[in-house]
């Protein structure tokens, strides 16, 4: 069993590549890249909550609308450029998280994903009945100025540094004793206090970083389609994407949501394209294909992969 | 002859669960580099005690002080950084992770960062050499012993370079002669300056081990002493040892 080697040049070729293409493809492929890299940028957030720290945060697609409308709210009633936008959404989700997590980081498990789930419900509530953020109504951003090209090249390249920016901070969580804290809160929390880990800043940092990940996501994301609604950017199927990239690639790796979220596009877009119908269920399919026969994610295959593994997989689901 | 230094040291502390009593008003204290003895039946308290001392339980009253520093209303990351370390009873290393990625984190975390001018990484290798570990460094913990992986958590805990380490049940589930090499271990570690507590039901480890005993009994303390004492006290023998020992012991040393 041979390990793959995956030189820095790859990479490097992957990366000028990545810079090059949108000169090179249609105006089609931008997007689904667009949308491609701002899901890996999400589940890569996530990543850092939910396969690091271990806590599972369903509810943290309310960051992701906090982004969008904070970005949305600050363009159109103060005018703010673009990236100022970003910079208040990032902050927004920053605060949230901070207020928000000493409570709700008391819980832990299954409580504290139901806590997470009932955020983001309150949260797409509030907005939605309030008149300021232009209610069950919507918001429109105002329009970007530039030809269509152009336009669609700059949310290519945004997003593209979405996904450096959550990459970048995931490989430094892993590098820093904050990594090290993470994954032991993750395997025993009480262990990992008596060894001196401030369990509780920890937390709250890892979900702090995660949420201004995804906030700048969502402000991204709300720029790009120029329309927001509270069903749409609070959206609970996002949330499920994000952690479904996350376990199909591997939680708790730097790479495995960037590669999750590929995948799930790419399957998603060929069985949307060829069976209109059933491309939820074959996306279903693949997942639980995976949570049964590679639960530690497609990177966890790596190291090679060979039907004994599978079986013992299987086994160990006791199934 | 200068009075002994005591390290740590409780007064008055009691916990109770609901209307449930698990101590009464205890008072106890460590010296400097002593191994100080916490026996007593199932549901005495010892490993509420050891909880509290750790900061993963609060005590319902009293305050425990390390070096004269009130700790007892601390959480348990500080009180690991104020330079206690401690195992659990059930053995608790990171699952997850490598043998040396376990003594990582207690090297990351523990007390040594302000006491030590050892780079963490040099700590983490003198831990797993004092354990012998150093062969076993990349191995999953999930694939050791029961054996091995208590040494993981001594190792974990030794990283953290503490001045008290609480050792929960360390002998319980380990064969006769794991016990030897785990005693003689314990040993070695009190020679490096830790003083130690150790709850412990093998009485071998305890009279291996132990120069002072607190026996323990439905939340009360009923003897405090060094250990030769405690070991022939009536209640003790009574409350837990029973009669069948104290003839055992009797014989390992040969008196009549």
């Amino acid at each position: 069993m041979t390990r793959l080697p995956i030189p820095e040049v790859v990479v490097a070729v992957a990366g000028v590549g990545l810079l090059l293409a949108p000169f090179m493809l249609g105006n089609y492929w931008i997007r689904v890249l667009t949308t491609m890299f701002m899901f890996a940028a999400l589940a890569s957030a996530t990543n850092i909550m939910a396969g690091y720290t271990g806590y599972p945060a369903f509810g943290n697609v309310v960051f992701f609308g906090l982004g969008a409308y904070a970005t949305g709210l600050a363009m159109t009633k103060l005018r703010a450029p673009f990236w100022l936008g970003v910079v208040l959404a990032a902050v927004v989700c920053c605060l949230y998280a901070v207020v928000i997590g000493f409570p709700v980081l008391r819980l832990r498990g299954h409580y504290f994903a139901i806590a997470t789930l009932g955020m983001n419900e309150a949260t797409r509530a509030l907005v939605e009945n309030v008149a300021f953020t232009g209610g069950g109504m919507g918001l429109s951003l105002p329009v970007q100025r530039g030809e269509v090209d152009a336009l669609n090249r700059h949310f290519y390249f945004v997003m593209l540094g979405l996904v450096a920016a959550a990459v970048g901070a995931t490989y430094c969580v892993t590098r820093t004793r904050l990594g090290y804290g993470c994954l032991a809160i993750r395997f025993d929390e009480d262990a990992a206090g008596s060894c001196g880990v401030p369990t509780t800043r920890f937390k709250v940092l890892a979900w702090t970083l995660s949420a201004v990940l995804t906030g700048m996501a969502g402000a991204a994301y709300a720029n790009w389609v120029g329309y927001i609604e509270p069903r749409a950017v609070f959206d609970m199927n996002i949330a499920v994407k994000m952690f479904v990239m996350m376990l199909l690639g591997g939680a708790a790796t730097v790479f495995g949501p960037l590669l999750g979220a590929c995948l799930v596009e790419l399957v998603g877009l060929m069985a949307w394209s060829q069976i209109l119908n059933y491309h939820s269920a074959a996306l279903g399919v693949i997942v639980i294909a995976v949570v049964i026969f590679v639960p530690g994610g497609l990177m966890s295959l790596r190291r090679g992969l060979s039907i004994r593994l599978l079986l013992d997989n299987v086994r160990a689901s006791r199934l | 002859m200068p009075a002994p230094r005591k390290v740590l040291e409780g007064h008055n502390v009691g916990k109770t669960f609901g209307g449930a009593v698990a101590l009464t008003s205890l008072d106890f204290h460590l010296v400097h580099g002593e191994v100080l003895g916490l026996i007593g039946p199932n549901g005495a308290g010892k490993t509420t005690l050891i909880n509290i001392v750790s900061g993963y339980l609060r005590a319902s009253s009293g305050t425990v002080t390390l070096r004269d520093r009130v700790i007892s209303s601390l959480p348990a990351h500080e009180i690991a950084r104020a330079g206690i370390a401690r195992t659990f009873q059930t053995v608790r290393p990171f699952m997850g992770m490598t043998v040396e990625e376990n003594v990582l984190v207690g090297a990351f975390f523990g007390a040594a960062r302000r006491t030590d001018d050892r780079h963490p990484r040099q700590r983490v290798d003198d831990a797993l050499a004092f354990l012998s570990l150093t062969s076993r460094r990349d191995d999953p913990v999930n694939a050791l012993t029961i054996a091995d992986r208590k040494r993981v958590e001594l190792a974990r805990a030794l990283a953290m370079e503490p001045q008290v380490l609480l050792l929960d049940e360390l002998m319980a589930g380990l064969n006769a002669s794991e016990i030897d090499q785990t005693i003689a271990l314990v040993r070695d570690i009190n020679r490096l300056g830790v003083s130690l507590i150790i709850v412990e039901h093998v009485m071998e480890a305890v009279v291996g081990l132990c120069q002072r005993i607190i026996v323990l009994h439905h939340g009360q303390k009923i003897a405090d002493g060094p250990a030769r004492m405690v070991l022939d006290d009536g209640r003790v023998i009574d409350a837990y040892l029973g009669s069948r020992y104290r003839d055992r012991v009797r014989g390992l040393e040969g008196k009549p």
